[in-house]
């Protein structure tokens, strides 16, 4: 844990606190969604330090956080959406979309592409994460109603 | 609890009002409230799921719910044989969470035990006019969300205050735009050639070092992140119609921003 990581671990919350103000989110769920970013950053940085690459961590980042979200809504009976769209925030892949851009204007076309595929990669990566917790999710869900008829 | 309805149904008949218009009443504040729903960016399989449900537990025998992206169709059939239908077209949506969880609460409420069809229609106008935050909630929200991701990227605290100045550009242009109903895409564009703009001048006057990072962090209030996470959970459940239109959207979005820096940042031959 270098002083590098814990800066992005508390811009992640920081950041993500306030998406959910943006959002207009109140009370409890405030501060939850923000530790939610700082624990979606923390799992990407894990990953990242593990395997070296992006798409992977991208992927395990958005399916674990996607799931404590998940779980987390079902416990406190809220709507999904509200908690798991500002947790996966700092996901959102702004500086790749803004690389490619450049890439673009710069008439770079060999940088253009490859900044372009890691984007496509890893919007892929995170929508994947996201379809495989819900999914997770419902099966989960169905058996428990199932044993509780 | 039903017989309770029953007997508020009877008894405004009684007063001379007609029972048809009774049920009219329910279905539009039941529309009212996926309306509510979709504006305020939920899922599109949860806008079909409230409408049907509360529209089973005001008594009617069926209900036919289509919902996409800009449209809530709805066609209920009373328990004597008719049927009523109503649409409803959606423009603009903006992420309201609250009203997401209000509308969430009294759709639970609503089918645990039906309310009177005028505290039903009180209780969803009253959700519709629930005051948005306050301009300076908004405003310390652009403030962070710039700074923090700014040196979340990389950059340095100077950059992130410098990004924090330039955040004051797209709240100022969106708090107009919104008051003279600009064209959201046409917003966008205006807005991200403003932030490179201004960071460009942040960093002349010297306040911040690498206008990278300054722009990221701003740019990051730009992008459609939310629209198309939504989008993705929409294809997830089995909507893949709004599923399309959302993503498409968010990719229309980020081209729009990327001709809003490109016009800028090529006018002034920025090499970076």
């Amino acid at each position: 844990m270098t002083t590098d990581m814990i800066k992005d671990l508390l811009m992640a919350a920081i950041g993500t606190a306030g998406f959910s103000m943006l959002f207009q989110i109140r009370g409890w769920k405030l501060y939850a969604t923000a530790c939610g970013g700082a624990w979606n950053w923390l799992i990407y940085l894990l990953t990242y330090a593990h395997t070296g690459s992006r798409i992977t961590s991208f992927f395990t980042a958005s399916l674990v956080t996607a799931l404590t979200a998940e779980i987390l809504a079902r416990f406190c009976k809220e709507p999904v959406i509200t908690l798991v769209v500002p947790m996966v925030i700092p996901l959102v892949p702004g500086k790749d979309l803004y690389d490619t851009m450049l890439a673009f204007v710069g008439n770079d076309a060999a940088r253009m592409i490859s900044c372009g595929n890691l984007l496509f990669w890893e919007v892929c990566a995170m929508s994947m994460g996201m379809i495989i917790a819900a999914c997770i999710m419902q099966i989960a869900w169905k058996i428990v109603l199932y044993y509780k008829k | 609890m039903e017989e309770k309805a029953e007997h508020e149904a009877k008894t405004s008949a009684e007063k001379g009002r007609c029972t048809m218009s009774q049920t009219d009443i329910i279905l539009d504040g039941i529309l009212d409230a996926g309306e509510i729903l979709l504006k305020a960016g939920a899922e599109i399989s949860r806008v079909e799921d409230t409408v049907r449900r509360m529209s089973v537990a005001y008594g009617f025998v069926r209900a036919d719910v289509f919902v996409i992206t800009s449209n809530i169709v709805v066609t209920v059939h009373t328990e004597d044989g008719s049927n009523i239908t109503q649409t409803r077209r959606i423009t603009g949506r903006s992420t309201n969470m609250r009203k997401i969880e209000q509308v969430n609460a009294l759709s639970r409420k609503v089918c645990a035990n039906p309310i009177p069809a005028g505290e039903f229609r009180e209780a969803v106008a009253d959700i519709s006019r629930m005051p948005a935050c306050s301009n300076r909630v908004i405003l310390a929200a652009y403030l962070i969300i710039a700074s923090a991701f700014a040196v979340f990227f990389g950059g340095t605290i100077r950059d992130g205050a410098a990004a924090a100045v330039c955040s004051l550009v797209p709240y100022g242009l969106s708090y107009y735009g919104e008051k003279i109903r600009l064209q959201p895409i046409i917003l966008i564009i205006v807005e991200s050639a403003a932030i490179c703009l201004f960071a460009l001048f942040t960093v002349w006057i010297g306040l911040g070092s690498n206008i990278n990072y300054i722009i990221i962090g701003n740019i990051m209030l730009l992008i459609p992140g939310v629209a198309l996470m939504t989008a993705v959970r929409d294809m997830i459940m089995g909507e893949t119609i709004s599923g399309v239109l959302g993503i498409c959207e968010a990719v229309v979005r980020a081209i729009a921003i990327a001709i809003g820096c490109a016009m800028v940042l090529l006018g002034f031959g920025v090499n970076l």
